[in-house]
C-alpha cells in the first residue's frame, strides 16, 4: 500500500505539488490524471525517490526509508521517454533490470518480445515510439516489481498495441500482487481499466477515489421538448449538474433525488424522455462540477 | 547482497562503454611507448615523469577529461531519471563513478611509471640510484596533480547544472587566483606603492591559488638539471596547497552530491547556495578587475584621492552589471520578473563592498607601504641593484622598463650585502629614503632623477622585502660609500676568482684579438694579487674616467672556477704585469689597422629614423676612430655614458693572421659634438 502524505514540491516560486495526500490500495490500477503541469510526473518521480518533496511523507508498505534500494526493489519507474544506454538492445537491457531487480524474469522478456514482433538483439534505437513503448513496458512488467509507476503510458502506441499492453497489464494484476499508477493526460487512456482515479489540477488533488461508486446517484436523461416549452425553471434546479441544450434536444446529469426534476420535467410535456448510462467522462465531469471546480479548466 | 559486492557492482557499472578506460590507459601507454623512445635517444635532457612538461599536461587533462567523462551523467535529465529510479541510492552512483575514474588512473600509471623507471634505469647509470625513488616521487606528485584537476572537476559538475556554465566556472577556477593576483592586486600595487617593485607573499599566493602554476612547481618544471630533476622533492608549503587543492573540492562534493537537486539539472547551477557563492565570486573578481584597469589607465597620477573614488566607482558599478547579467543568466528575469535579478539585494551590497574595501586597503595601505624601512638588526643581508651601474647599455634599458626583472634579480642575487657593506648600504638606502624625497616623487618622476635602485632585504625571519626607488645624480655620487667597501668590490670584481691557478689558462682580451698568456702558477698568482691591489685601491668615481681596456680571462677545467677581471687603465699594478707577461694592454682601436667604419646613427630611443654611414677614407677613419668604444667595454651607462645613437661597426685588418675582424663599438659622448 502506498501512503502518501501532505507531500508538496516546488519549483522555485512554482508549487508543482501542494499538499497532496493519496491512500494507494494494493492490487488496482490507479490513474493520475491531469492537464499538462498538472504535477502529475513530479508526483511520480517524487514516488521513485528521483527528486526529493520539500515536505510531506511517502510510505510503501508502511516503510518510512522509502529511498532504501530494498525499497525501491518493489518499484519499477517507466518515464513518459525511458533511457536506454547507447546501442543497447532489449536483451542488454533485461541484462542490466535483472541485475538491479532479483525477480526479474528474464525469459518471460524473450516470449513476450516475440509474442509483440520485437528483436530482442536489435538495438532499441533503431525502434520506432511504440515499439521502444512496448519494449519498455515487457521491461516493467518483467521486472516483476510489486509497484509499477508509468508516466503517459499508453502514448505513441497504437490501438492494438495498447489493447495487447493493457491486456497484459490486466493479466499481471490477476496473477500477483501488482499496483500500477498511471499518469495520463487522456481520460479515454485509464476509462477501461482504472477503477480508482486522482485529478490533479495546479499541483493539487481535485478529487480522488472509485469515481464509479462515487457518482452512483447521478442519473442521465435525454429529453425532446415541444417549442414552446419553457425550461428556466429546470435549469435552475439545483440538483441538475449539467444541462446542454440543443434546439428541443436537451441532455441532463442530475444529482441526489431527482423526484422534483422528473416533475420539472413532465410538466413541460415532453416528446421523449429517456435514461442513459453515464460513461467515465461524465462521471469525472458530474463528479468535478460537484465540488464547483469548472471542468473546462480542469481538463482543457 | 553484501554492500561491498553492491558498491563493485557499480563501480563495474561505471566502466560501461570502456570510454575511461580506453582514454587513461590508452594515453599513458602511448605516452610510455612515446617516452621510452625519447630516452633511448637522450636521458640528459628527457625525463619520464618529474620534469616533464608533456606528462604536466597529459596528467591534468587527464583529470578534468576524466571528471567529466564519469560524472557527466550528472547533466542528464533522462539518464538521472534512470539511474535514480532504480533501486540505489544516489551516492552508490556517484562514489562507484569516483573510485572507477581513480582505479583507471592509478593503474596505468603505476604501470607505466614502473616500466618507465626499469627502462631508464638500464640505459642511465645516473639515473640507477634515484630510480625507485624518482618512481616512487612521479607517482604520488602526479597522483596528486590528477587529483586536483580530477576533484575540481567533479565539483563543478556536481554544483552545476548544466555543461557549459561547468566547462566556464571549470577555466575560471584555474585561472580566478592568477587573474586576482596578477591582474588586480600586483596592478593596485604598482600603481598605488611608488616604491613597489615585488612583493613575495602575492607571488606565492599566485602560485598556491592557482592549480596550473601550483602542478607546475610540484612537478619540477622550472628545473633543468638532471640530477635536480632526480632529487626534486616539491616543497612543504606547495605540498600543503596541493592536499587543500585535493581535499577541499573532495569534502564539497561530498556535501553537494547529497544535496544536488536533481530538478535543476539544466540551470546554471543544481545547487542554490553554489550559484550564490560563483555569483558573488564573479561579481567581485569583475569589480576589482574593472577598478584595477581603470587606475592603470588612468595612471594615478594627478589627484590620486579622486581618482581612487573613481576607480572605486567603476568597480562597484561592474560588479553590480555582472551580478545582473548573471541573475539574468541564471533564468532569474525576463518577462514579469525582472524585479528579480536584484532579489539577492543583500549579497549585492556585500560584493560591492568587498571591491570598494579591496581598493581602500591598496590605497590607504600606500603611505605606509612606502614609508617601510626595517631596522638594521632585523637584517640578514641586502641585495642592491642600480639600474646602469655594473651592466650595459642595453641591460640598463631593459632593467629601467616596466616589468622587467631579469637584469635586475640578476644583480640583486649578485650584490649581496652581509657585513660592513649591508651598513653602508643600510645607511645609504636611509638618506635615499629620508632625504631626497624618492618615495614622494615616484619611481619615475621628476627630471633629477636619473636611475632606479632596487633593494632586497632578507630579514632574519626568512622574509624578503623588496623596494625601488627612484634617485639622483646627488644619490649615485654618495652610492660610492657603498662601491667602495671591499665587501662590494669583492664581490663585482673579484667573485669567483680562484685560486686553484694551476690548471687554469689565463689569456688577455683587448676586445679585437686575444692574446694567451704563458705564466707559471708564481706570475698568475702575482698578477691575481695585483689585479686585487688595484680593485682594492680604486674608488666608484675613477670608474668615470675612462672606460676598461680589456679582460683577463681565467679558464678552467674545474667547474664554476672561470673568471673574467675587468681592466682599467688605472689598474697600474696590473696593467704592468700584464705588460711583462708579453701582453699589450695599452693597445687600443687606434692602433689596429681598421679598414673601415661604418656608423648607424638613430633618432630616438631605439625606435627612430636610422641613417648609415660608411667611411673608408684614412683621415675620416681616423677621426672615428678616437672617440671609439668597443660594446665589450660599455659596463657602466651612468658613470661612463657613451653616445648609444651611434652604433659602429669596425673592420679591422689583422696582419699576423692575415684575417679581417668585425667588432661593434659606440662613439663616446664627445663624438657627438663633432658631426662628420
Amino acid at each position: 500500500m502506498i501512503r502518501i502524505h501532505d507531500l508538496t514540491k516546488s519549483f522555485d516560486d512554482v508549487c508543482a505539488v501542494n499538499h497532496v495526500s493519496l491512500e494507494i490500495e494494493d492490487g488496482i490500477m490507479f490513474g493520475l490524471l491531469g492537464t499538462n503541469g498538472a504535477g502529475k510526473t513530479t508526483l511520480l518521480r517524487m514516488l521513485c525517490g528521483i527528486i526529493e518533496a520539500d515536505f510531506g511523507e511517502i510510505r510503501l508498505d508502511g516503510e518510512g526509508d522509502f529511498l532504501s534500494p530494498s525499497c525501491k526493489e518493489k518499484v519499477f519507474y517507466l518515464p513518459d521517454d525511458p533511457y536506454y544506454f547507447p546501442n543497447a538492445s532489449i536483451q542488454v537491457m533485461a541484462d542490466f533490470f535483472a541485475k538491479q531487480y532479483p525477480d526479474m524474469d528474464a525469459e518471460s522478456v524473450s516470449y513476450m518480445a516475440e509474442s509483440l514482433n520485437l528483436d530482442m538483439l536489435q538495438p532499441i534505437r533503431t525502434f520506432s515510439k511504440g515499439m521502444k513503448r512496448q519494449a519498455f513496458l515487457i521491461l516493467a512488467l518483467c521486472s516483476r516489481t510489486k509497484y509499477l509507476f508509468c508516466d503517459e503510458v499508453f502514448d505513441g502506441l497504437d490501438p492494438i498495441a495498447t489493447e495487447i499492453m493493457k491486456n497484459l497489464f490486466r493479466q499481471e494484476m490477476k496473477a500477483r500482487d501488482f499496483t500500477i499508477i498511471v499518469a495520463s493526460h487522456k481520460l479515454g487512456d485509464l476509462e477501461d481499466i482504472c477503477g480508482n482515479i486522482a485529478i490533479l489540477h495546479k499541483g493539487g488533488v481535485v478529487t480522488a477515489g472509485d469515481f464509479r461508486k462515487q457518482a452512483g446517484n447521478a442519473r442521465k436523461f435525454q429529453c425532446v421538448f415541444p417549442l414552446e416549452a419553457k425550461l428556466d425553471a429546470l435549469k435552475e434546479c439545483p440538483q441538475i449538474v449539467r444541462f446542454h441544450e440543443d434546439a428541443r434536444f436537451v441532455t441532463l446529469i442530475t444529482r441526489g433525488d431527482t423526484g422534483e426534476i422528473q416533475t420539472l420535467i413532465e410538466e413541460q410535456n415532453p416528446i421523449f424522455v429517456g435514461e442513459v448510462p453515464l460513461n467515465l467522462e461524465e462521471m469525472f465531469i458530474t463528479e468535478m462540477e460537484g465540488a464547483g471546480y469548472d471542468i473546462r479548466k480542469v481538463l482543457s | 547482497m553484501t554492500s561491498e559486492k553492491y558498491f563493485l557492482k557499480w563501480v563495474k557499472e561505471a566502466g560501461r562503454g570502456h570510454i575511461v578506460a580506453f582514454l587513461s590507459w590508452g594515453t599513458l601507454a602511448g605516452y610510455a611507448l612515446m617516452t621510452m623512445v625519447r630516452l633511448g635517444l637522450s636521458t640528459e635532457s628527457c625525463f619520464f615523469c618529474i620534469g616533464s612538461q608533456e606528462q604536466l599536461w597529459i596528467f591534468a587533462g587527464l583529470g578534468a577529461a576524466l571528471s567529466f567523462l564519469e560524472f557527466f551523467y550528472l547533466m542528464q535529465p533522462k539518464k538521472l531519471d534512470f539511474y535514480y529510479g532504480l533501486p540505489v541510492r544516489k551516492g552508490t552512483i556517484f562514489w562507484g563513478r569516483y573510485v572507477h575514474g581513480l582505479l583507471h588512473f592509478v593503474a596505468p600509471l603505476v604501470l607505466v611509471m614502473t616500466a618507465c623507471g626499469l627502462f631508464e634505469a638500464n640505459l642511465d647509470v645516473d639515473f640507477l640510484p634515484y630510480s625507485s625513488s624518482y618512481t616512487g616521487h612521479s607517482i604520488l606528485i602526479f597522483t596528486a596533480v590528477f587529483l586536483v584537476f580530477y576533484h575540481m572537476g567533479i565539483l563543478f559538475l556536481s554544483v552545476c547544472g548544466n555543461v557549459l556554465p561547468a566547462i566556464l566556472g571549470y577555466a575560471l577556477c584555474l585561472n580566478y587566483g592568477h587573474i586576482l593576483i596578477e591582474n588586480v592586486f600586483v596592478t593596485w600595487a604598482e600603481t598605488n606603492y611608488h616604491t613597489y617593485y615585488r612583493i613575495p607573499l602575492l607571488e606565492t599566493l599566485d602560485i598556491v591559488l592557482s592549480p596550473l602554476f601550483l602542478a607546475e612547481h610540484l612537478t619540477g618544471q622550472n628545473l633543468f638539471d638532471k640530477l635536480a630533476v632526480f632529487e626534486h622533492v616539491p616543497s612543504a608549503l606547495y605540498a600543503i596547497s596541493a592536499l587543500i587543492w585535493i581535499l577541499f573540492p573532495f569534502l564539497l562534493f561530498s556535501m553537494v552530491q547529497k544535496k544536488r537537486k536533481t530538478e535543476r539539472v539544466g540551470r546554471m547551477f543544481a545547487v542554490p547556495l553554489a550559484e550564490r557563492a560563483a555569483f558573488g565570486l564573479l561579481s567581485f573578481l569583475a569589480g576589482v578587475w574593472s577598478g584595477s584597469l581603470f587606475t592603470e589607465l588612468s595612471g594615478f597620477s594627478q589627484n590620486p584621492m579622486a581618482e581612487g573614488a573613481a576607480s572605486a566607482l567603476v568597480g562597484v558599478m561592474a560588479a553590480v552589471t555582472v551580478h545582473c547579467l548573471l541573475e539574468w543568466g541564471a533564468g532569474n528575469a525576463g518577462g514579469k520578473s525582472w524585479g528579480k535579478i536584484l532579489r539577492r539585494k543583500w549579497q549585492l551590497a556585500l560584493e560591492c563592498a568587498a571591491v570598494v574595501l579591496t581598493g581602500l586597503v591598496f590605497f590607504v595601505g600606500a603611505s605606509s607601504f612606502d614609508a617601510f624601512l626595517p631596522e638594521v638588526g632585523e637584517v640578514e643581508e641586502i641585495g642592491v641593484s642600480i639600474a646602469g651601474l655594473d651592466m650595459n647599455y642595453a641591460g640598463y634599458m631593459r632593467a629601467l622598463g616596466k616589468g622587467e626583472q631579469y637584469e635586475t634579480e640578476r644583480q640583486l642575487d649578485k650584490y649581496v650585502l652581509k657585513e660592513e657593506g649591508k651598513d653602508a648600504a643600510f645607511a645609504w638606502i636611509l638618506s635615499v629614503v629620508s632625504e631626497n624625497g624618492a618615495i614622494e616623487g615616484g619611481a619615475d618622476e621628476g627630471a633629477s632623477r636619473i636611475t632606479r635602485v632596487t633593494v632586497r632585504y632578507r630579514m632574519k625571519d626568512g622574509r624578503e622585502v623588496y623596494r625601488q626607488y627612484s634617485i639622483d645624480e646627488e644619490d649615485l655620487q654618495s652610492f660610492a660609500f657603498v662601491y667602495d667597501t671591499a665587501e662590494y668590490k669583492n664581490i663585482a670584481y673579484l667573485a669567483g676568482r680562484s685560486r686553484r691557478v694551476s690548471d687554469a689558462r689565463f689569456t688577455w682580451s683587448d676586445g679585437v684579438t686575444d692574446t694567451a698568456l704563458k705564466l707559471t702558477d708564481e706570475e698568475k698568482e702575482a698578477l691575481l694579487d695585483a689585479y686585487e691591489k688595484d680593485v682594492e685601491s680604486m674608488g666608484m668615481e675613477e670608474l668615470r674616467t675612462s672606460p676598461p681596456i680589456g679582460f683577463v680571462e681565467v679558464t678552467s677545467e674545474v667547474p664554476y672556477y672561470s673568471n673574467q677581471m675587468v681592466v682599467y687603465p688605472f689598474f697600474a699594478k696590473t696593467c704592468g704585469l700584464l705588460k711583462e707577461y708579453g701582453a699589450e694592454p695599452g693597445k687600443g682601436l687606434p692602433d689596429y689597422s681598421v679598414r673601415s667604419i661604418s656608423v648607424v646613427s638613430v633618432e630616438g630611443k631605439g625606435v627612430g629614423r636610422k641613417d648609415s654611414k660608411h667611411y673608408e677614407k684614412p683621415d675620416e677613419i681616423e677621426a672615428w676612430i678616437e672617440d671609439a668604444v668597443l660594446k665589450e667595454f660599455d659596463l657602466q651607462p651612468l658613470l661612463f655614458p657613451l653616445d648609444y645613437s651611434r652604433e659602429m661597426k669596425i673592420e679591422i685588418r689583422d696582419e699576423t693572421t692575415n684575417s679581417t675582424i668585425y667588432v661593434d663599438g659606440y662613439a663616446a659622448v664627445w663624438a657627438s659634438a663633432h658631426e662628420k
